[in-house]
């Protein structure tokens, strides 16, 4: 077993991207300013001057072409790594993601194989307003043939990164851009998370917190909560949305009979809506009460810190729904 | 204001009632004292009547139930009035107690009970399937859950207040015996009415017997079981539960009947002129008896189990009761306060009671309120027999024909009419010496009636 | 004709193994050897015998979905592949069969996965708008307009890296000359001297409307990508030989490391946009322009060309056209035999 350190959690991810790039010459990274700059959250920082221009290349502000050339490169044989510095770009490069990326495999009978990595940002509370705080990540998980990932810590970002640039498939990796910071053990050297593997985060008895990305954190923070009042959590952390492991959810909320499913996207027709409606559907006789959800709040996301705050959900919004759950006996 | 309609307490011993027919439907007005519903308990059908004027509300309980005392059958609501939305009270109805077998599973068997719902009971689906599983009726569970939701832990609560198996299906004593013997009620086969468990259940598995149903000594074609009914049922249920679970001892003593005999030949004319009814050595039987619990105040006690424990009960009226055979069974209507009662009377009471209960009029209240209770099968030709303790009494006393017999007078047989009496003793209760004094002041005064006009 | 049997998951593939082809020219070699027009002829020929026998076949129903012929435009498919090396990359559009055809692709297979047949390059997923020979570098047809620009970038970009000596050829129409992407592919292949070649072929439609009713006039398209300082060239795209030219000029440019180039090739679209297209003939086109360009149209321009210029002899032509002929016959055959996919293949190829 390795050793394990601290790392935050850009550190994992670039510590990922520097592993991969050494590794294997196939990949290379592409987007607007993570060469020279670093990135504007950093996380490329020294992967230009370690691995060169070719390696780690600067892009013009062309999202479509960018994602385009991934796609490109990516069936010529190459791996590589686009970001897309805001989810909310993705919308400038959907044909290349969903028409072409998501689907070549499939379309060309087996023949094509896309191994293209999208690495981009999600998450409201920078202030950043309505065009740069979302969290899209239910389109990409809509669309089949995209694997869509959402990791928690620093050490489920370095792995999973790492499985997601050897996949073979199309996958798009939603950072939380405001979780960069938050610190945990991570290993050191190789290792990969698989792809489509849930993770229980905190063991429970009372109630299931199925919760995605920084709202872990929050779940977290929650349970602590929770249990002063007696009431025993457990969370589990999919890790990745699509494919999404459903056996880990489904047993644990088959054990406790309550689930609240808290994501970062926006409340309407996103990845909640399709937990719950799995969890209704395959633990239906195991609930003990209707399953709840909690997401962003359904308006273009606001500026004002003093309204921003208040469109994600917060540990207050999780300990409440939690304990409407349940009543004097359970 | 809703008023509560609930089975009523009507009996001393009266633990539960069963739901016969509903004389009226929900929305029917109703006076006050106006019977809504016909029970059954033990032995006769009486009726409920409506505790205040007003609309009946939803029934809660669907004929056929067996319901404990207090449970709640409906209620009266003011016209316009909703019924009560909290989940029926603590006393809860027992699940129905079908001819032995369990609710099948599987398909519909949707409970009738309410709640804002329109008559849907809210639980959760993992509630439901713990009830399934469990044999317990939804509605009968009160429900913690927000909204007026049951939730699982509502099933559990109930499942351990009420016992892992249906109530009705193990008879108190057996399931207080099986928890002293750590016997697995769930793994036992009833032998008792109805597929209940007995006692003779829990101490057969507790001696490690085959768990079995005991085979039948001779072989029995299919189809000629006849299960017991009413009153039948209900007697063989009670003497089952009397015989096995009371430890009875026997006292008989020859008493000398020639001044009984005389005493009755002379007072029948007074008596018929004054009541128009003849009377018997059973009347005076009653006035000796009644006599004898007044003096002997510790022969007049009940041996009461209830959830609060079990032990003896004094009691304070004398109430001696009739072993009456009718085509449908053995009941025993009581002639109450007996002690306080001429002669007359008991006869006059004692040929009412005799009438109604052949013409099925009995009420509650001349059934349960015995206090002890008198056979007398003289009159079939039998001498001497020894019966069974009808609970929760102390004793009965057994009477046999006055008969011509040889008998040992200062040293010479001499002929003279005597009869037996038996008294059967509850130990518990009373013991030899104590059931001896009381069955000899009982013969002295029948040998010598005129001591009770001192 | 050579060919390989091949197993798939359990079931017998034909794949058609073609002839080895020009790749050993010398890149430098411009004559045209007689090898070298037999072939284009064949291959202009096939082409337009393929689309005549797919509208036979779709009006027969037994072609199914949607099919844009690419009549009239062989010369451009034809004198810009038989350029290319079987290794180089091409991305194709939604009227793509010549481009599939000309890049050495099995007619057998197209027509199969134009009927939806497992036995099609698809295995019937893709149909006509998708097919595609990974082998061959044929990175499929496309059904977004303008959906080839990233994609061949890229595969050039990937050339680059891997230092293989590859080009990537990226045809598109005029209409997709105005999708914004098409500017975003210029900046970067410009910047990083991709070895991509960027070939318009306009054929005078962008789906109904014209032309010049949708794009500015004022400069050629090629102004477009001059203006990112690529090398352009704008030929008759009738004239097989000279696309042909123009196109090895823009590989060598790119194979030495010179970056991309812009051609376009003006040619004439004489079938609709699509098998069933409204209008067709009427509204959109004005009298006689249509037959107009029938008479020039590049095949038989080329059979003429090449009669004249005794390059081929009568007979020999014939031989080709026979030998179209006989492979379309087992092209039909072929699709007779082959089987739809099973139920089962629906959920496959959705994830590696």
């Amino acid at each position: 077993m390795s050793d394990t350190r601290d790392l935050t959690i850009a550190e994992a991810i670039r510590e990922a991207l520097t592993e991969e790039l050494d590794r294997d010459p196939a990949v290379f990274l592409i987007g607007e300013d993570v060469g020279r700059a670093g990135g504007t959250f950093n996380i490329t920082a020294g992967l230009q001057e370690q691995f060169g221009k070719e390696r780690v290349m600067d892009a013009p502000i062309s999202e479509a072409g960018i994602a385009g050339l991934g796609v490109g490169a990516a069936m010529a044989g190459m791996r590589p790594v686009v970001e897309i510095m805001f989810c909310d770009f993705l919308t400038l490069a959907m044909d290349q993601i969903v028409n072409q990326a998501a689907k070549l495999h499939y379309m060309t009978g087996g023949q094509a194989q896309v191994p293209l990595v999208i690495r981009t940002m999600m998450g409201a509370g920078r202030s950043a307003a309505a065009q740069h705080s979302q969290s899209l990540h239910a389109w990409m998980a809509h669309v089949p043939g995209l694997k869509v990932v959402l990791p928690s810590t620093p050490r489920d970002a370095k792995g999973l990164l790492k499985a997601a640039i050897r996949d073979n498939n199309p996958v798009v990796f939603f950072e939380d851009k405001m979780s960069y910071g938050v610190k945990g053990p991570v290993d050191e050297g190789d290792y990969t998370i698989p792809l489509g593997v849930g993770d229980v985060k905190r063991a429970g008895e009372h109630v299931t917190l199925v919760a995605t990305s920084s709202m872990v954190q929050v779940a977290l923070e929650a349970a602590e909560v929770l249990s002063s009042d007696g009431i025993s959590a457990e969370i589990v952390d999919p890790r990745t949305v699509k494919p999404l492991d459903k056996e880990t959810v489904l047993s644990s909320v088959k054990k406790t009979g309550r689930a609240v499913v808290i994501d970062e996207g926006y409340l309407s027709y996103g990845v909640t809506a399709e937990i719950a409606a799995i969890i209704s559907d395959e633990a239906f006789d195991w609930l003990d009460a209707p399953v709840k959800r909690l997401g962003a709040t359904d308006v273009p996301i606001p500026m004002a810190p003093a309204l921003e705050l208040a469109t994600v959900p917060s540990i207050e919004q999780v300990v409440e729904t939690a304990r409407g759950l349940f009543g004097r006996r359970y | 204001m809703a008023t509560e309609v609930y089975m009523p307490q009507l009996g001393l011993t009266m633990t539960e009632g069963t739901v016969i027919k509903w004389l009226k439907t929900e929305g029917d007005t109703v006076t006050q004292g106006e019977p809504v519903v016909e029970i059954e308990t033990d032995k006769v059908a009486a009726e409920v009547e409506a505790p205040a004027g007003g609309v009946l509300g939803p029934i809660l309980v669907s004929e056929g139930s067996i319901v404990p005392v207090g449970g709640l059958l409906s209620h009266v609501l003011a016209p316009g009035e909703a019924p009560p939305a909290s989940a029926p009270s603590a006393a809860e109805a027992l699940p129905q107690a079908a001819s032995g077998a369990l609710p099948e599973p599987g398909i519909e068997h949707l409970p009738q009970s309410v709640d804002d719902n329109d008559g849907r009971v809210v639980a959760s689906p993992r509630a439901r399937r713990l009830a399934h599983e469990l044999a317990i009726e939804l509605e009968h569970v009160e429900a913690s859950g927000p909204g007026g939701r049951i939730v699982e832990a509502d099933v559990r609560w109930y499942a351990d207040q009420v016992g892992a198996k249906s109530a009705s299906l193990v008879s108190p004593v057996a399931s207080r015996l099986a928890e002293e013997l750590e016997v697995d009620l769930a793994r036992l086969e009833g032998t008792g009415p109805g597929g209940r468990i007995v006692k003779a259940d829990v101490e057969r598995a507790a001696a490690g017997a085959s768990l079995l149903s005991p085979s039948p000594a001779v072989s029995v074609e299919a189809g000629t079981i006849e299960p017991l009914q009413g009153i039948r049922r209900v007697v063989a249920e009670r003497m089952t539960q009397s015989f096995t679970s009371t430890p009875h001892f026997y006292l008989s003593a020859e008493v000398d009947a020639m001044s009984l005999t005389q005493v009755r030949e002379q007072l029948l004319p007074e008596v018929e002129a004054a009541t128009g009814v003849r009377l018997t050595v059973t009347d005076i039987l009653v006035k000796v008896c009644a006599q004898a619990l007044v003096e002997f105040p510790e022969v007049n006690a009940a041996w009461i189990e209830d959830a609060s424990g079990s032990g003896r009960v004094q009691l304070t009226d004398v109430n001696v009761g009739i072993a009456t055979a009718l085509d449908e069974g053995l009941i025993v209507p009581a002639i109450c306060h007996a002690d306080q009662l001429t002669l007359s009377e008991i006869a006059l009471r004692r040929a009412d009671l005799i009438e109604r209960a052949r013409a099925g009029k009995l009420k509650l209240e001349d059934l349960e309120r015995g206090t002890f209770t008198l056979s007398n099968l003289g009159m079939f030709g039998v001498d001497q027999f020894h019966a069974i303790i009808n609970p929760p009494q102390s004793v009965i006393l057994a009477v046999g024909r006055i008969r011509e017999r040889a008998v040992a007078r200062d040293g010479v047989v001499v002929v003279r009419p005597t009869l037996y009496l038996t008294l059967s003793v509850d130990h518990r209760l009373l013991d030899g010496v104590q059931g001896a004094r009381f069955l000899e002041r009982v013969a002295q005064l029948l040998e010598e009636p005129y001591l009770l006009m001192i | 004709m050579e060919r390989a049997v091949r197993y798939h998951k359990g079931e017998q593939v034909i794949q058609s193994i073609r002839k080895p082809r020009r790749n050993k020219r010398p890149e430098a070699e411009m004559t045209l050897d007689n090898d070298l027009l037999s072939e284009m002829y064949y291959q202009m020929r096939l082409i337009r015998r393929f689309e005549e026998t797919a509208e036979e076949l779709y009006k027969r129903g037994t072609v199914v979905g949607l099919l844009h012929m690419y009549v009239g435009e062989e010369a451009v498919a034809t004198g810009v592949c038989l350029a290319l090396n079987d290794d180089d990359y091409i991305t194709s559009t939604h009227r793509g069969h010549g481009h599939l055809i000309a890049k050495g692709g099995d007619v057998k297979r197209l027509l199969a996965e134009l009927c939806g047949r497992v036995t099609g390059y698809c295995r019937g997923k893709g149909g006509s708008m998708h097919a595609a020979d990974l082998s061959l570098g044929i990175l499929g047809a496309n059904g977004i307009v303008g959906g080839g620009f990233g994609i061949a970038t890229g595969a050039a970009l990937s050339a680059k890296k891997k230092r293989s000596g590859q080009v990537a050829v990226c045809f598109f129409g005029d209409g997709a000359a105005n999708q914004g992407v098409f500017m975003e592919v210029l900046n970067m292949a410009a910047l990083w001297k991709l070895p991509v070649i960027y070939v318009c072929e306009n054929n005078h439609f962008g789906e109904y409307t014209r032309f010049d009713e949708a794009t500015v006039t004022n400069q050629p398209i090629g102004a477009r990508a001059a203006a990112f300082g690529l090398p352009t060239a704008q030929v008759d795209g009738n004239d097989v030989i000279a696309v042909y030219r123009a196109t090895k000029e823009a590989v060598e440019r790119a194979r030495a490391g010179d970056g991309p180039s812009f051609i376009e090739a003006r040619t004439y679209r004489l079938k609709g946009h699509h098998i069933g297209d409204v209008g067709f003939g009427r509204g959109y086109r004005t009298p006689g322009e249509l037959e107009e360009h029938w008479d020039q149209e590049p095949v038989g321009r080329f059979r003429k060309w090449l009669l004249d210029n005794e390059a081929l002899s009568e007979s020999e032509i014939q031989e080709i056209e026979t030998r179209v002929e006989s492979e379309l016959e087992e092209a039909i055959d072929f699709v007779r035999e082959s089987p739809v996919p099973d139920r089962s293949e629906l959920t496959e190829h959705v994830y590696v």
